[in-house]
């Protein structure tokens, strides 16, 4: 399999991989349903890859059908529609490769969720056949549902209506402040319980059936209750006598479940990492491979839990499902009894330091020793930059709904962000009050660049005629426009000295502009790539800039070609930012590695962690060094879709002057669109997909 | 004008062609277009108020004039490089088109054509990611382009593909196989997308 150098594949795995493929196809041709565990038995090392590959394959299986002329869904539900007798459908609440979950009111008005999944004739006919198996299931903590259609080659299944998942719950607790580390602990184990009974129940059936997928968003809530949600269920049951790694989340995914030989104690597995990852805290490290790789190896990583929790959690985790807890239940009981215990430990702590005070009168040097023997409390440690209070910031209407929210912050600590349509609005924190910009209201613009020493603020257009405009941040007006580009302005940076201004664009350009006479110096232009990132070296007289097809440049401003730092591959570089006063250069890539590259072409890139989450934009502060990392999906080993969406999307704080993060915060459940400092440090913003802008205390 | 329908007839018209039947090589040419108005169409469903847009016919006979002018330029010898060149063209014009054609609706100040960040879990849905897709088949590795040319754009079968290539079926499905795996990871590595 010749890819370019691009593939992650190591080369004497490939011809066994094609054989794989081969064998796989081959089941699927003969009417089949091939386990991928079962394939790579003999070669359990290839699995993740080969599940990575059939994901991809699954991605473009439109191609497939396109080729062979099957006919794809002709009517898509649309709201108002009777798609099944009697049921009104109302609003779209999700869609993904699926199908759709649409609000729907029955008989009599009462509102119910109807999901509508295009099979083909062929697959819908087998998915009737298993889903028969459900009709008997009935349990106070699993979602009900009622009734099930065949309508033109979709299959319509009815379930009562949720308010929501446990990770909307989750969110909707950051948002509203009411995170109290212990109340939301109690809470969570509260809903866990509910979960846990659901799960019990279908495990001790007399034909024990496995979820399959457990993981927050398919943990709903109904009448305040939660119950287990109906879509892994379904895809479980459809294959219920042939186990198979499909259909899971990568997350979530016990070992045994990655090996195609899930259990009743796998969900377990999956219920224990659902708390963790609730509470913060990732067990397991690394990005799809890594990831699956650590799930069937490596020993959790349970820091910031108590002891109690950690000893429990480890059980749920055993690498041998027969070592986890008998049932779900038996484990959150545990996990309930655990944060009993913990709650009496700061009493005891009281104690502890009030003998320490009556000590004090011995003289200070005995107290400090004393104190010094104290151990860290693991559960709480202190963490020194973190990003606290998520203040989500009410948009004026114009900004409301914009996937793309560009934000820069100015000297006056005012916010300038952009939507998707371009306008541009001025926030002023004090006031939480927004104000539109006086002119050019019907400009497109689509990235934002302050100039160092904030007099300035730059931004570039996504439309014809594609300028670049120089705004005053002090009369927030236009002053001037920077032209000559063909494409969206996607990347801006300013020398340090504020006399020199770089673009890169949509158009294949990089551009660098003499700020004195407005003109342009410098460009490299004709590319049939596009250009991502840019940002000068130290001394002005070069930049380093990122194109779409992965490869890394530095170009010294007049010369017609660039030295390639990185060569072309399939990861993508979103963020670029040079570390004050070096030429030492932090990259963050697609496949969520941040790298350091220094422009001593000697020394080799160094990945200095990888966050197993794709990276989508980077903010530096030039002041303290510290990088806000935002992140985007991750790449799943298998499902419908490639890119698994986590359902949270992390901000971290990595502190560039250690190599280490300092912070890590789950808050925005989006992908992350744009990140930056206030001019004073004291306070982050944040942007995401869902047009959610946060306003964060750095303490 | 419907000319061929299956790749039954796909294999009559290459027989033809190899045997330097007269007129061959116009039906050949019929068939990418329309195979051409057959892509065009999935072009024009991403759009659902297209009916909006009064030049799109036109806009696509443009880029007919031009895939015919290609060929007759060019008077390639071989079935092979007919192939190549017709295929090759038909991407470039589905490439121009999807851009032209959003870059004009938007001209004409109707809704943005993006309303989400591509996604490869189906077929493209609006013009912008078709622009796009095309462009991700340029970057395939030369064989795998070729290969997956022949059987999306000019609609044959593997078998087909095999005997226009010259090699075996298996080399011919590994290589389709491999350029859907390219493809997958080269539009994940759209996003974040932007108009």
């Amino acid at each position: 399999m010749n890819q370019d150098g691009n593939s992650p594949i190591s080369p004497g795995s490939l011809d066994r991989l094609e054989e794989l493929l081969d064998a796989w196809e081959e089941s699927v041709a003969q009417g089949q349903q091939p386990d991928a565990g079962s394939l790579c038995k003999d070669c359990p090392e290839l699995l993740p890859e080969f599940l990575q590959l059939l994901a991809q394959l699954r991605k473009t299986a439109w191609l497939e059908k396109q080729v062979a002329n099957e006919p794809l869904p002709q009517n898509s539900p649309n709201a108002g529609d009777v798609i099944v007798p009697g049921y009104v459908l109302e609003s779209l609440l999700g869609s993904g490769g699926f199908g759709q979950v649409w609000k729907a009111t029955g008989p009599g008005g009462v509102q119910v969720a109807l999901k509508c999944l295009w099979l083909g004739e062929q697959r819908t006919r087998l998915e009737w056949k298993a889903l028969s198996q459900l009709k008997a299931l009935r349990h106070p903590h699993l979602l009900g549902l009622f009734g099930y259609w065949i309508s033109q080659g979709w299959l319509v299944i009815g379930s009562e209506l949720a308010s929501g998942s446990l990770a909307d719950k989750y969110i909707a607790v950051q948002d509203n402040q009411l995170n109290n580390h212990s109340t939301w602990k109690s809470e969570l184990l509260a809903h866990l319980k509910d979960a846990a009974e659901g799960l019990d129940y279908l495990h001790h059936l007399e034909k024990p059936l496995i979820h399959g997928d457990v993981k927050p968003a398919n943990l709903l809530f109904v009448g305040g209750r939660c119950k287990v949600g109906d879509f892994g269920l379904i895809r479980r049951l459809a294959h219920a006598d042939i186990p198979q790694a499909e259909g899971l989340t990568l997350s979530y995914a016990a070992p045994e479940s990655l090996l195609g030989n899930a259990v009743p104690a796998s969900d377990q597995f999956s219920l224990a990492m659902t708390y963790c990852h609730l509470l913060g805290v990732e067990p397991f490290h690394g990005e799809n491979i890594e990831l699956a790789q650590a799930h069937m190896h490596s020993e959790p990583d349970l820091a910031g839990l108590n002891t109690q929790e950690a000893m429990v959690l480890r059980r749920a985790f055993d690498k041998q499902p027969e070592k986890r807890y008998p049932t779900c239940s038996a484990m959150v009981s545990d996990l309930i009894k655990a944060q009993v215990a913990t709650k009496t430990k700061p009493m005891r702590s009281r104690r502890v330091y009030q003998v320490l005070l009556g000590l004090a009168l011995l003289g200070p040097s005995l107290v400090w020793a004393l104190l010094s023997t104290i151990p860290a409390n693991k559960s709480e440690p202190q963490i020194a930059y973190s990003l606290t209070n998520p203040q989500t910031i009410a948009l004026p209407t114009p900004l409301e709904g914009s996937k793309l929210i560009a934000l820069e912050s100015l000297p006056s600590n005012q916010l300038m962000a952009l939507g998707s349509s371009g306008r541009a609005f001025f926030y002023e924190p004090s006031q939480q009050t927004w104000q539109e910009a006086e002119v050019g209201t019907d400009v497109n613009r689509c990235y934002l660049r302050l100039a160092p020493e904030g007099n300035r603020v730059f931004a570039g257009q996504g439309k014809t005629p594609f300028d670049v405009e120089e705004w005053d941040t002090s009369t927030k007006k236009v002053t001037r426009t920077f032209s000559g580009n063909t494409g969206l302005v996607r990347c801006i940076d300013i020398s340090k000295d504020g006399s020199k201004l770089a673009t890169g664009s949509y158009g294949g350009e990089i551009r660098v502009y003499d700020l004195i006479s407005g003109q342009c110096i410098w460009s490299l232009t004709g590319n049939s790539f596009q250009f991502q990132t840019i940002r000068f070296t130290q001394n002005a007289e070069a930049v380093v800039y990122s194109a779409e097809d992965g490869r890394v440049f530095f170009s010294r401003i007049g010369n017609k070609h660039g030295t390639m730092l990185i060569p072309k591959s399939p990861i993508q570089y979103w963020g670029l930012e040079r570390i004050p006063s070096t030429d030492r250069f932090v990259l963050g890539g697609t496949d969520g590695k941040l790298l350091v590259l220094e422009l001593d072409m000697k020394k080799e890139k160094e990945v200095w962690l990888n966050l197993g989450q794709s990276i989508t934009t980077m903010a530096l502060h030039p002041a303290t060094g510290l990088l806000l990392v935002g992140t985007g999906d991750i790449l799943r080993s298998e499902g419908q879709s490639s890119w698994e969406q986590p359902g949270f999307y992390p901000v971290y704080v990595f502190d560039t002057k250690s190599g280490k993060v300092v912070n890590k915060t789950v808050h925005h459940t989006a992908k992350i669109r744009s990140l930056v400092w206030s001019q004073d440090g004291k306070k982050a913003y944040s942007s995401d997909e869902n047009g959610k802008v946060v306003e964060w205390e750095v303490r | 004008m419907k000319v061929f329908e299956s790749s039954t007839n796909v294999r009559d018209l290459l027989g033809k062609v190899t045997q330097q039947e007269a007129g061959a090589t116009d039906l050949l040419f019929q068939h990418c277009m329309e195979r051409m108005r057959i892509l065009a169409h999935r072009l024009f469903q991403s759009r659902k108020d297209l009916h909006l847009f009064e030049e799109s016919d036109d806009l696509l006979q443009k880029t007919l004039v031009r895939l015919h002018r290609a060929i007759h330029i060019l008077k390639p010898s071989t079935t092979r490089a007919f192939m190549t060149i017709a295929l090759q063209n038909m991407r470039w014009a589905l490439k121009d088109l999807s851009r032209d054609m959003h870059n004009h609706l938007d001209k004409l100040g109707h809704s943005s054509a993006i309303a989400k960040a591509p996604s490869v879990d189906e077929e493209p849905s609006t013009l912008l990611e078709w622009a796009h897709f095309h462009d991700a088949i340029e970057k395939l590795p030369q064989e795998e382009r070729e290969t997956f040319d022949l059987i999306y754009y000019g609609g044959l079968g593997q078998e087909e593909a095999a005997e226009i290539l010259r090699v075996s079926t298996r080399t011919i499905k590994r290589r389709w196989r491999l350029a859907r795996i390219l493809l997958a990871r080269a539009l994940d590595n759209e996003w974040p997308s932007m108009e």
